[in-house]
């Protein structure tokens, strides 16, 4: 029959410290998976434009705001590089009290960048470029909007995190994982931009 | 810390405490990683009995065809798409991966790394609750107008992505999104397996020492998370086909059909794998608990393993040979291909040495560890053939690859889940499985199923294809000897089925009335045979700590022929 040790101190709950703390793994798992996902639009966007034999975007599709969208992404640039000097603030004690201040910026840019994008697809639904007018259209709705997408629920999270940071019930691995979730939304969105309209 | 899911509940329910849940909290909203396990392997074998019943329906329609189905009824060839498309669709998302990665891994992982629950318990019983709904989702599809999806598993389109095809406006949308809320189940179960296992083993196991199922679901849940992602991109262009009418996959309106195959089939062949691990997991714990003999190559098990897995997501397009992809292309498929069968061979001799100069006991669970490797090999086997480009221009599409992926699919699913079953049962409820039945069981499982997938190999090489409603109506089909076969095919499905009864009745009666077992009874060596049977609410008395790899039997010198993970090495 097996014996159970039993060790001086063990307790049940912090037995090993880990290299890197759990949410932190778990977001890395999710951006991962995330990846992946992008990969495959990415994918089908090549192949949907691999079909037309170089004209592309189809003559007669509506071009899209470029410079503007220039704008919206150094926004979002911003927020990413910003959201970086609040989870670095939170994670030392002398610096903790300057982390929300940091933090709502990063957060009131990534709204900023997905209430501008709104308002730019309202525009190009009013010039007739909607889901069945054309598969650019479809393709541009698809790639912009799952990465919309993505930026909408972060803000949501970030906002969550934020009021969570304010009631000091945040852990810095939460703040971190939530870093690395709003590095990978921040990160991917200047590939799309420049897949998708510099096309 | 994980009796927070009971702080909703509480108000109503009059408890006093922590300790004394009520059935609803301890059994449906429950965080702990056991019941959320059984929760997985209950409603799996649900479905997979539900499949089981589909294949029953279709098969007597292929052997029978035209007469009426005994307690169903007479089969539309509308009825029979159905049956034939979520057969495969429950018995792969619905029964083999819930059972084998979510039921054994949720039951498994914290009791044989020695912690006390999942890293995020609430995220566990989140990943059930989505499962359990997108079960029920799939099968509402079923009573909505024009019945549920009936555009085979794989959903290619045109055929999947146009009501006007499919002739299912509702049924295939259903399908679709049942499927994509099923990957998001797995996709926050995976998430907690990989966790827990980097950050709550136990102090002292290391790389080497981690039980090989643990590896094996984990590595599984790694495929499953780094494959699942185009599959969704995928899923959602096809939902907007079918719901919003956009054309992703509509040659005449600038997409490509083909696209859909290569983001499915990109999830679709690593998806083998995601199963297969889990499978290839549970026979190692078997083996070596019954040889009473080290696992054979711990590290080559476990390379191999990554290997396979690294290598699985280079193969897809082998399932579109046919397909009008380049041939030059096929060319490599078939080459990565053939490639993958040298990992999957390797694990096969390791188990074989495993078993070399073995002490083997016959237990009902070596017997199925021991069928799982014979069958498996089977299907492995055929697999050259298909893996062929040459060789799949033929037999694509036809009865002998149908064969083929039972061969790889019953053996994974049904075979290695008994052996699983069969094992961890006194541990899960603390009492025996009737031995004697479970026998009988194995003989009645293991010889029909070969009744069943032999005569298809020769009526796939004959030239029955995979969709068609009735063999009968093609002259060069409608011989005696097929007819004979695919009649002796099906009479073994029914045979086959008829003894799963006496598993269930053994089932059922050894969890409330079979012989008391105690905490360790078959003397292994990893973890969860430390904790009591069944194991209370937080596993363990003491958490244990681990001193040795998993597989140190019959270690010479040693006074008993087991020597578990967590005794310290006697001092000298």
């Amino acid at each position: 029959m097996a014996t159970v040790i039993n060790l001086p101190g063990a307790t049940a709950q912090v037995r090993r410290e880990p290299v890197i703390p759990s949410p932190v793994i778990a977001t890395i798992i999710v951006v991962l998976t995330e990846i992946m996902y992008f990969s495959g639009l990415v994918s089908a966007y090549n192949v949907i434009r691999a079909q037309l034999f170089g004209v592309w975007a189809p003559p007669g599709e509506i071009r899209l705001p470029i410079a503007a969208t220039a704008f919206n992404t150094a926004i979002l640039l911003l927020s990413g590089v910003l959201m970086c000097f609040a989870a670095h603030a939170y994670s030392r004690a002398e610096s903790k009290s300057r982390a929300p201040a940091l933090f709502l910026q990063s957060i009131v840019l990534g709204a900023f960048f997905v209430c501008f994008q709104g308002y730019e697809w309202v525009k190009l639904i009013g010039y007739g470029m909607t889901l069945h007018s054309g598969i650019f259209a479809s393709v541009f709705f698809l790639l912009i909007g799952s990465h919309a997408l993505h930026v909408l629920v972060g803000v949501v999270v970030m906002l969550w995190c934020y009021l969570w940071m304010r009631q000091g019930r945040l852990s810095v691995g939460g703040m971190r994982a939530m870093q690395v979730f709003w590095l990978f939304v921040v990160g991917i969105w200047p590939i799309l931009y420049r897949l998708v309209y510099f096309s | 810390m994980t009796t927070h899911a009971s702080a909703d509940h509480a108000h109503s329910a009059d408890d006093h405490g922590h300790h004394e849940l009520s059935f609803i909290q301890k059994y449906v909203f429950s965080t702990d990683h056991k019941v959320i396990g059984l929760q997985y392997f209950m409603t799996g074998v649900l479905m997979g009995v539900l499949g089981a019943l589909a294949s029953y329906v279709f098969r007597m329609q292929m052997a029978f065809p035209g007469h009426a189905v005994p307690g169903f009824g007479l089969v539309t060839p509308q009825i029979y798409n159905q049956m034939v498309t979520n057969h495969g669709t429950i018995m792969i998302f619905w029964f083999a991966m819930p059972v084998l990665i979510a039921a054994f891994g949720n039951y498994l992982i914290p009791l044989m790394i020695g912690c006390d629950d999942m890293v995020f318990p609430r995220l566990n019983r989140l990943s059930y609750q989505i499962f359990l709904f997108s079960a029920v989702l799939l099968i509402a599809s079923f009573f909505v107008p024009n019945g549920g999806f009936g555009g085979a598993w794989t959903s290619y389109p045109p055929l999947a992505s146009n009501p006007i095809y499919n002739q299912t406006p509702y049924g295939a949308p259903m399908w679709l999104a049942a499927v994509a809320l099923e990957f998001v189940a797995f996709l926050l179960g995976g998430i907690n397996f990989i966790t827990t296992l980097m950050n709550a083993r136990a102090p002292g196991m290391k790389m080497y020492d981690i039980p090989m199922v643990v590896w094996m679901i984990v590595i599984a849940s790694i495929l499953f998370m780094a494959s699942v992602g185009p599959l969704i991109a995928g899923a959602a262009m096809l939902f907007f086909d079918q719901t919003l009418g956009t054309g992703f996959f509509d040659p005449a309106r600038g997409g490509d059909p083909l696209l859909w195959e290569h983001l499915f089939w990109f999830f679709g062949h690593p998806e083998v794998y995601v199963v297969l691990l889990p499978a290839m997991g549970i026979v190692a714990e078997v083996l070596t608990v019954f040889a009473r003999k080290k696992l054979f190559a711990y590290r080559t098990v476990l390379w191999t393993a990554v290997a396979t897995g690294v290598l699985s997501f280079f193969v897809w397009a082998h399932h579109q040979f046919v397909a009008g992809i380049d041939p030059r292309m096929a060319n490599i498929f078939t080459v990565t291909t053939l490639l993958i069968s040298v990992p999957i061979t390797e694990m096969s001799f390791v188990y074989i040495g495993t078993l070399y100069g073995a002490s083997i006991q016959l237990s009902t669970p070596m017997l199925f560890a021991i069928a799982f490797i014979v069958e498996f090999l089977i299907g492995g086997v055929t697999g050259i053939f298909l893996g062929a480009s040459g060789a799949d221009i033929y037999f694509h599409d036809t009865y002998f690859v149908l064969a083929h992926f039972h061969y790889t699919f019953v053996p994974i699913a049904v075979i290695a889940v008994f052996a699983g079953v069969y094992y961890w049962f006194p541990k899960m409820f603390g009492r025996y499985m009737n031995d004697t039945w479970g026998r009988i069981h194995f003989w009645g499982t293991a010889v029909p199923f070969n009744g069943i997938f032999i005569p298809l190999f020769y009526t796939g090489m004959a030239g029955d294809h995979r969709r068609t409603f009735n063999h009968l109506n093609f002259p060069d089909l409608a011989r005696g000897d097929l007819i004979f076969w695919r009649e002796f095919s099906t009479v073994s499905l029914l045979i086959m089925l008829a003894f799963q009864v006496i598993f269930f009745v053994n089932f059922f009666y050894s969890m409330f009335r079979g012989k008391k077992a105690p905490a360790n009874p078959w003397n292994a060596n990893t973890f969860e045979w430390v904790a009591a049977s069944p194991p209370p609410h937080g596993n363990f008395v003491t958490l244990p700590h681990c001193y040795r790899g998993p597989y140190e039997y019959s270690v010479p010198g040693h006074s008993s022929d087991f020597w578990p993970q967590n005794e310290p090495a006697p001092k000298t």
